[in-house]
């Protein structure tokens, strides 16, 4: 009789730490889809800059005698803007994303600059003007989603990293996510407006 | 000591008193009220501003869209799009389910450059693309503001906002989201008074193997119904929330970065 209250309730210690441990990594993986699912809407708005680079190629096209070498740069910068899978947002690749899109807008900001110094006139013109409020409609964007996936990332890192959260979260391979840094100018990015 | 202390005691008020305007102070956010029109500034009429509060309350009645009109002196050391985002966030303008607000937040011309943001909730963008509100500023509200008449440049948005935004959220829309489907509800209650007679049931037959214990079941079963009731009758009352036909509350809507700013 004794033996078995004893094996009974070792098999209840068990059965709660097991229930818990499910309940634990359950939560991890609800913070970790939201995460991802905030890393979607930060990836649709850079691509949302990439579409604005479309349109300042047009722009710029759109201006006659351009310097082919400025809008080359665009372009190339353009292609090298690349996308990045949820599943591997280490701070690293977070950076080296980041940089290759500021890198693109930069680039973009410079061709649009050097044709409205050679066309002062372009910046009167309706095309130009809704392009501005675009490009300020998409760093807004960007902002918002970026303050979003870090503060999603920031839930979630916490969560995998407190004890004895920690133990399951080594067991089930939660592994930390990467925050987004302010880069250098990036809260200025392609203001071109600032430049005229 | 006492000297020490006094003069602790008048540096300590003047601090107080340098930080009375709280609006340059990092990080300042406004707090939530149970109105739509703020006026930090005190720059308009009382009169202007119990219009325009009435005006987006009725229209937050009949459209369920929310509408925000703020003024304030500066943002909380951020710039005007950062902070309009914060607030609409925080706050939480526009319903839940559409994301259906929009703020509108004005810092007047002083010494500095006069600013404006039109801030759009997700759902609302498509009513209220970028560009377009790029076009309210600079056509309907600037001209207005530049000759001081910032009452007349807020109208004079509201009235080609308000339109666009009662175009894409009516009412009738809203209503239909939000309504319980009535069959669902029988559904429940069915299963509720089913599992109800079961547990009753259940009961009489346990306190009639210990014997005398049948009055005892039936109180328990009438707290539970009682208990049951009650929830089911404040849950249909819940919605709402408002005092007496004032503002309800903010809904919970939220804001990805659309709109457009303006400076003069």
């Amino acid at each position: 009789m004794k033996k078995h209250t004893l094996l009974w309730a070792m098999l209840g210690i068990i059965a709660v730490i097991v229930l818990w441990a499910i309940g634990a990594n359950n939560k991890m993986i609800t913070k970790e889809e939201n995460a991802t699912s905030k890393w979607g809407n930060v990836q649709a708005d850079y691509q949302r800059r990439k579409d604005l680079v479309e349109q300042a190629i047009n722009i710029v096209k759109g201006a006659g005698n351009y310097e082919s070498s400025t809008l080359e740069n665009v372009i190339r910068a353009r292609n090298n803007a690349p996308q990045l899978d949820a599943n591997d947002l280490t701070e690293e690749n977070i950076a080296k994303f980041q940089a290759a899109y500021d890198k693109m807008a930069q680039e973009m900001t410079r061709a649009i600059n050097v044709t409205v110094e050679r066309y002062p006139e372009l910046t009167a013109t309706k095309n130009y003007q809704d392009f501005q409020a675009q490009v300020e409609g998409c760093e807004n964007r960007i902002n918002v989603s970026r303050k979003a996936f870090n503060d999603a990332v920031r839930d979630y890192n916490t969560t995998i990293r407190r004890f004895p959260n920690s133990i399951i979260a080594g067991m089930f391979g939660h592994d930390k996510m990467g925050y987004f840094q302010a880069s250098e100018g990036a809260d200025q990015a392609p203001s071109t407006e600032a430049l005229l | 000591m006492k000297k020490l202390f006094l003069s602790l005691l008048m540096l300590g008020s003047i601090m107080i008193a340098a930080a009375q305007s709280p609006y340059d102070e990092t990080g300042w956010l406004p707090d939530k009220e149970n109105h739509l029109v703020y006026d930090y500034c005190n720059l308009l009429e009382s009169s202007q501003t119990a219009e325009l509060e009435e005006r987006l309350l009725a229209f937050n009645d009949s459209t369920s869209n929310q509408i925000v009109v703020m003024i304030t002196p500066a943002f909380g050391g951020n710039d005007i799009s950062s902070f309009a985002f914060d607030v609409g966030n925080k706050w939480g303008i526009g319903q839940g389910k559409f994301s259906n607000g929009v703020i509108i937040i004005l810092k007047p011309k002083d010494d500095t450059d006069g600013q404006v943001e039109i801030a759009v909730g997700t759902g609302l963008e498509g009513a209220l693309p970028d560009v377009f509100c790029k076009r309210i500023i600079e056509d309907k509200m600037i001209p207005h503001f530049r000759d001081n008449d910032y009452y007349g440049g807020i109208v004079a948005a509201l009235d080609v906002i308000l339109p666009v935004c009662a175009g894409e959220y009516s009412y009738d829309k809203y209503k239909k989201d939000n309504d319980v489907n009535p069959l669902a509800l029988l559904i429940v209650f069915i299963i509720g008074i089913a599992l109800f007679c079961w547990f009753v049931h259940k009961l009489d037959k346990m306190s009639g193997g210990i014997g005398g214990g049948n009055g005892g079941g039936g109180f328990t079963g009438g707290t539970y119904f009682g208990g049951h009731s009650r929830v089911g009758g404040w849950g249909g009352g819940s919605f709402g929330g408002g005092s007496s036909g004032g503002f309800g509350g903010f809904g919970g809507g939220s804001f990805g970065g659309g709109g457009a700013s303006g400076r003069w």
